[in-house]
């Protein structure tokens, strides 16, 4: 293990980027040799990738279709998760309620939403709304859970003292509910972002005239790997950019307090 | 004063028959409630958007009769079982072997997290060039998908294991591989269920996800089929299958988990 005699703290980080650099270089020469192996045909060059990802984003061709999986995703976010993060907290008082709606969360959580894509397209047809309606259909249940586990871990000595100072219930679910429940509703919408923007891709992917998975499925029946490959990197590169949207949203909510364990319960 | 129980599901304490009895009464109403919208929407929007629920549970019914849901369903399961075991297998041993060596953890880190965010469903249409439309194409999916959820679990569960419970094990003579059996095995089942509980049910939702796109066979291919030719019943019908197939699987894993996981005390908080 401490073959290495006691590294500094600079070489240290020196020797991780070193490796981090290899590995990259590693996949890049694998990628390069299925290619050679295999040929452009099937397998397109990261070098041919690069070069039409850039083209593509210049001709403003990728962001046009990025632009409309990014606003199915973000519609079905906010459609979906408003109303997940607010019932948990209506419901704080009312613990019959939460006890009813149970079973048909949890068959919703367990329920494999992308299996209803077609359903969803048969009730709002091939454009933007079935894709939403399916983003919402999966951000909802996963933001309910987590918003619910985070109003019950509440500190119920807050609340009572709280109200021992004359608190209104509007002002304790404010003041301290809401705000005690910011990571376990981040730790949810983490979650649910990428797997609403997968989503949208695999709903564009069964049936649409636009979109990241259109691009995919559009490249796919032209033969033209380099098209797919560039439109996959696009969508993982917007999957990226909407969780690191998360973490910054999340840290400047939360800058009256320490960091936390980022393990949260998100589920039932 | 303030009535926030530790879960709000919790139901003891005084009145607790009649609450009881107030929560199973609320889940009949709105379960009769949801069957009446649906039968309302099919008559308002008519047939062509909303089954009617009796159409549906005839629909159901023939197709058991004739054998074609037993068929699809196993045809669906055959490409799930197959891609989770593969993945299984790899997304828990390579953390074992990982842990050996904290630097090549750290090296591939980035490189798994960046990969993670890879629509991998979109692979389908590419890996359909490469294997033509049997199962491959939905088995690949299927596994990539599998795999980093099980990885990742069983990673943080490897993480996750009490430092002192190893050195006491060295102190009093352990071997490496009875460590690795005895204690990070056992202390990792948790996770492990906790990931096999998100996992199985995704390689299953995948699998049909992959039969929408491609395939002979499958309770995906009978949804899509019925939808692309207007068979509306047929949808409602398949995706009362696809519903009922993966809460069964949850149910019944559920149940494995708490046999498996019956020494211990009580659940810590281990859910991911």
């Amino acid at each position: 293990m401490s073959d290495i005699a006691a590294p500094t703290l600079h070489s240290k980080r020196w020797r991780r980027h070193c490796d981090h650099a290899a590995v990259i270089v590693i996949i890049l020469a694998l990628w390069s040799l299925a290619t050679w192996r295999f040929g452009t045909y099937w397998v397109s060059s990261p070098w041919a990738v690069a070069i039409r990802f850039v083209e593509m984003i210049a001709s403003g061709e990728l962001l046009r279709h990025a632009g409309y999986t990014l606003t199915e995703a973000a519609a079905g976010t906010l459609i979906g998760g408003v109303p997940a993060v607010l019932l948990p907290l209506l419901l704080r008082r009312h613990p019959v309620m939460v006890a009813i709606l149970d079973p048909f969360m949890v068959g919703g959580y367990g329920a494999p939403k992308l299996a209803f894509a077609p359903l969803f397209i048969v009730w709002f047809g091939i454009g933007m709304e079935s894709k939403i309606a399916l983003v919402v259909s999966v951000v909802f249940f996963i933001v309910y859970f987590a918003t619910l586990g985070g109003v019950r871990a509440l500190d119920a000595k807050l609340v009572q003292t709280a109200q021992i100072m004359g608190a209104s219930e509007q002002q304790v679910a404010r003041s301290i509910v809401l705000p005690g429940a910011v990571p376990a509703i981040f730790a949810g919408f983490r979650i649910a972002v990428p797997y609403g923007i997968a989503a949208a891709v695999i709903a564009e992917l069964i049936s649409a005239n636009r979109g990241l998975g259109y691009l995919v499925q559009n490249g796919a029946m032209n033969f033209d790997t380099t098209g797919v490959f560039a439109a996959v990197l696009m969508a993982t590169l917007l999957v990226h950019a909407a969780v690191w949207l998360m973490n910054a949203l999340e840290a400047r909510l939360l800058r009256w307090r320490p960091p936390l364990d980022p393990m949260m319960e998100t589920g039932p | 004063m303030t009535d926030i129980p530790a879960s709000m599901a919790d139901v003891s304490g005084s009145g607790a028959g009649s609450r009881k009895l107030l929560i199973y009464g609320g889940r009949l109403a709105l379960t009769l409630a949801l069957i009446a919208g649906w039968e309302y929407g099919a008559r308002t929007l008519g047939p062509l958007f909303f089954a009617p629920p009796l159409a549906t549970a005839e629909r159901l019914w023939a197709l058991a009769i004739s054998g074609q849901m037993l068929a699809d369903i196993l045809a669906t399961l055959r490409v799930a079982v197959a891609g989770f075991a593969i993945a299984g297998i790899v997304g828990v041993i390579l953390p074992f072997l990982l842990r050996r060596s904290a630097r090549a953890t750290e090296a591939i880190e980035p490189a798994v997290m960046f990969t993670m965010g890879i629509p991998k469903y979109a692979l389908a249409p590419w890996l359909i060039l490469w294997f033509g439309i049997g199962d491959m194409p939905k088995l690949v999916v299927v596994t990539l998908v599998v795999f980093y959820i099980v990885f990742i679990t069983t990673f943080a569960g490897i993480r996750g294991v009490d430092r002192r419970l190893i050195s006491m094990a060295r102190v009093i003579g352990a071997s490496e591989r009875r460590i690795s059996r005895e204690i990070i095995w056992t202390s990792l089942l948790p996770f492990f269920f906790t990931g096999l509980k998100i996992a199985f049910p995704r390689a299953v939702s995948a699998t049909i996800v992959g039969e929408f796109l491609v395939s002979t066979e499958g309770v995906g291919r009978y949804i899509e089929g019925a939808r692309q030719v207007s068979d509306t019943t047929g949808v409602f019908a398949g995706v009362v299958i696809a519903l009922a197939l993966v809460l069964t699987i949850n149910a019944i894993l559920n149940a494995i988990e708490r046999w498996a996981l019956r020494w211990r005390p009580v659940e810590r908080d281990m859910e991911l």
